[in-house]
């Protein structure tokens, strides 16, 4: 084969050489936004540079210096942290490096030297690369956990790193030890490519077991905090009627004052009450205990900041509701409602709630001030801490998918509402009809 | 003329429930027609005659027959589902055999004015938009059901089926221009088969609805987002 025509090949061999790094750069980084242009522009230079330093080089460790860098200014291009890339890149060269050698040993007998220029040169053999690398790559896309975005820990990024680094400087050894056989040469990159595999594996379930972790991480706390708001609420509760079962007791030595006319202290006495009274205002009286005591709860200091409140609530009093999910539900709403009308003058919230035709219907509306922010049609808290915020639409979001229902966002300049449908029957309808019709079709 | 019946064993609470009414007519030029009842049993009778109420406050702690066997009967044994009922309640909860019953809504004693006139309002609302006809042409016949007791139509290939509450009936046409000429009476089209009467309806699900006859007619898988949709903005 003359040297031209091996030149021309060679350089369109990189140029694919450079869509299939594309192609594997994305296993790692498809979820990431990057700029489109900027993208192609970096892999038509990586091409470039691949190239000329082939062509005025001809230095195998110049060249996967060269490779390297370029790869890896690729990976800084996407989000992610620099231990990421730094990684990404070591799998993706090394693996490409794996085939390409193993190609070159198989289709003529290498004398490697790092420091001297090629001698190997075959048309074929980098056709055949160029395909294998290609396969590979597509047998490795279904690897989709990597794309995480969540660091590895030190401990585990050290160990995946340096697999790939200890196999080739293995390889390294032998290929420079003239004295081993051909077949040991084989059988030592094969596995070595094998190795290879196996940790990119690894690297893989590792990610997809650290974010099922963090996942965890995040639902548990808000278990947490949901379960602690419970028995907040079922505490105050008990203390409610703990007051109410004390009254008794309270009033009769208030009647002894009046009668023997120690008005002063009668008048102390009573005050003391009212304001314990105060306290505990109930709004919500409904008979549904879980309904009511979440209510109640929320509202308890609605009086002292001067809001407003309506409540309508019309739900048996034995419907017995998930607290758990009444209190994501009604729970954020609430606080959202509260938060946004201090920021008002006319503070006001309307709570309606109603069981009618197997549907639970909530509807909270309230005055605020105008300012919504909002992306992609989603309503985003104006709270300083975000990244917690959006946990608490997350999980109404599920709460309220777990009854097929469906929530309903809208809002004018002095009015937000929301309202949530739920389908909740629990019980038979009707008890009087005994058979209910089925139409079957459709 | 709107006809407005008040049914409590508490004379007090008859009279003040009259005043409110009465007051709140006469300023607002309303013709209402009054009747009160002080027993379960009284107010029953005077079903069997025309016309029907269009609202009924009702006692639910009444003497010999209480407010929710009341309703029962108007219900289910009555078959009337266009009176509306508003429970007057002095418990604080609610059994959920009321629910059945479908109120329009509950006033607690002591009975605040504001309330009554706010349920008079909307069931005033509902009983203009369910004041109508649906008339269809059998041979040379022409039949007239008030829309008030259709509950639903099935298409059955060239055929109509309409059930109402006190039987059934077949005519020919196509299920889209039944539903063209009852747009607005508030019926919804479920499922290319099926399209329904909104005030009918007993039970909502996701997936089906129960109608007040005891049917159980499927929401088609494309009509379930668009249906929930809408029952988030009527209510």
């Amino acid at each position: 084969m003359n040297m031209e025509s091996y030149n021309t090949i060679y350089c369109l061999g990189n140029l694919f050489m450079a869509f299939v790094i594309y192609k594997y750069m994305h296993i790692f980084y498809s979820d990431c936004r990057v700029n489109y242009g900027l993208e192609r522009l970096a892999y038509l230079s990586y091409f470039v540079f691949i190239t000329f330093t082939y062509i005025f080089l001809k230095i195998p460790l110049a060249n996967m210096a060269v490779n390297v860098m370029v790869l890896f200014l690729i990976a800084l291009l996407y989000e992610g942290k620099i231990s990421k890339a730094l990684l990404s890149i070591t799998i993706i060269y090394f693996s490409l490096m794996l085939i390409e050698t193993l190609v070159a040993f198989l289709t003529s007998i290498v004398e490697l030297n790092l420091l001297t220029p090629f001698k190997y040169k075959s048309g074929f053999g980098i056709v055949v690369i160029d395909i294998l690398s290609f396969s590979y790559v597509l047998l490795v896309q279904g690897f989709k956990n990597v794309k995480t975005k969540y660091p590895l820990p030190h401990v585990y990024w050290l160990s995946l790193i340096t697999v790939p680094f200890g196999t080739i400087i293995m390889l390294l050894t032998i290929f420079t030890n003239n004295s081993i056989s051909r077949n040991i040469i084989f059988v030592c990159m094969a596995s070595a490519f094998s190795i290879n595999i196996v940790t990119f594996y690894l690297y893989d379930k590792i990610s997809d077991l650290l974010v099922a972790q963090m996942n965890r991480r995040i639902i548990e706390e808000q278990n947490r905090y949901y379960e602690n708001q419970v028995e907040m609420m079922e505490a105050a509760l008990k203390n409610m009627r703990m007051l109410r079962h004390d009254f008794k007791n309270k009033l009769s030595p208030l009647c002894e004052l009046a009668n023997s006319g120690n008005i002063n202290e009668l008048i102390e006495r009573l005050s003391e009450l009212t304001d314990t009274c105060r306290i505990t205002k109930e709004y919500a009286i409904s008979g549904n205990n879980t309904i009511d005591s979440i209510v109640n709860f929320k509202l308890q200091y609605a009086d002292k900041e001067n809001i407003k409140i309506k409540v309508d609530i019309l739900v048996p009093a034995d419907l017995s509701v998930e607290t758990f999910d009444m209190a994501v539900i009604l729970g954020n709403f609430l606080d959202n409602a509260l938060e946004a009308v201090v920021q008002t003058e006319d503070r006001w919230i309307d709570i309606k709630i109603k069981y009618t035709k197997g549907r639970l219907i909530i509807v909270i509306r309230n005055s605020f001030d105008g300012l919504v922010k909002k992306v992609e049609d989603i309503y985003i808290t104006r709270k300083e801490d975000q990244k917690n915020h959006g946990f608490g639409l997350k999980s109404v979001q599920k709460a309220i998918q777990k009854y097929d229902g469906a929530m309903q966002v809208s809002h004018d300049e002095k009015r937000f509402e929301v309202k949530v449908l739920l389908y909740m029957q629990l019980y038979n309808w009707g008890g009087s009809h005994g058979t209910l019709s089925r139409c079957t079709n459709g | 003329m709107i006809y407005i019946a008040i049914c409590d064993d508490n004379t007090a609470i008859c009279s003040q429930m009259e005043h409110i009414i009465l007051d709140y007519a006469s300023k607002n030029f309303l013709k209402i027609d009054l009747s009160i009842f002080y027993s379960g049993e009284s107010l029953l009778k005077r079903f069997n005659q025309e016309p029907p109420f269009d609202l009924i406050f009702l006692d639910i702690e009444l003497g010999s027959m209480n407010g929710v066997e009341v309703g029962r009967q108007i219900r289910k044994v009555l078959k009337n589902y266009n009176t509306e009922i508003v429970y007057i309640s002095g418990k604080d909860a609610y059994d959920r055999q009321l629910f059945d019953i479908q109120p329009l809504h509950f006033i607690p004693k002591p009975i605040n004015s504001m309330t009554v006139i706010e349920d008079l309002k909307l069931a005033l609302e509902r009983t203009q938009r369910l004041g109508g006809y649906f008339s269809y042409q059998k041979g040379y016949d022409t039949h007239k059901i008030p829309i008030s007791e259709i509950i639903y139509f099935e298409s059955l290939n060239r055929e109509n089926r309409i059930v109402f509450t006190t039987g059934e009936d077949f005519f020919y046409g196509k299920l889209e221009d039944t539903a063209l000429s009852v747009t607005k009476y508030q019926f919804i089209q479920i499922h290319r088969s099926y399209l329904i009467n909104y005030n009918h309806i007993a039970i909502l699900r996701y997936t089906e609805v129960v109608m007040s006859n005891g049917s159980i007619l499927p929401i088609s898988r494309s009509k379930r987002h668009e249906f929930r949709k809408l029952q988030i903005s009527e209510e």
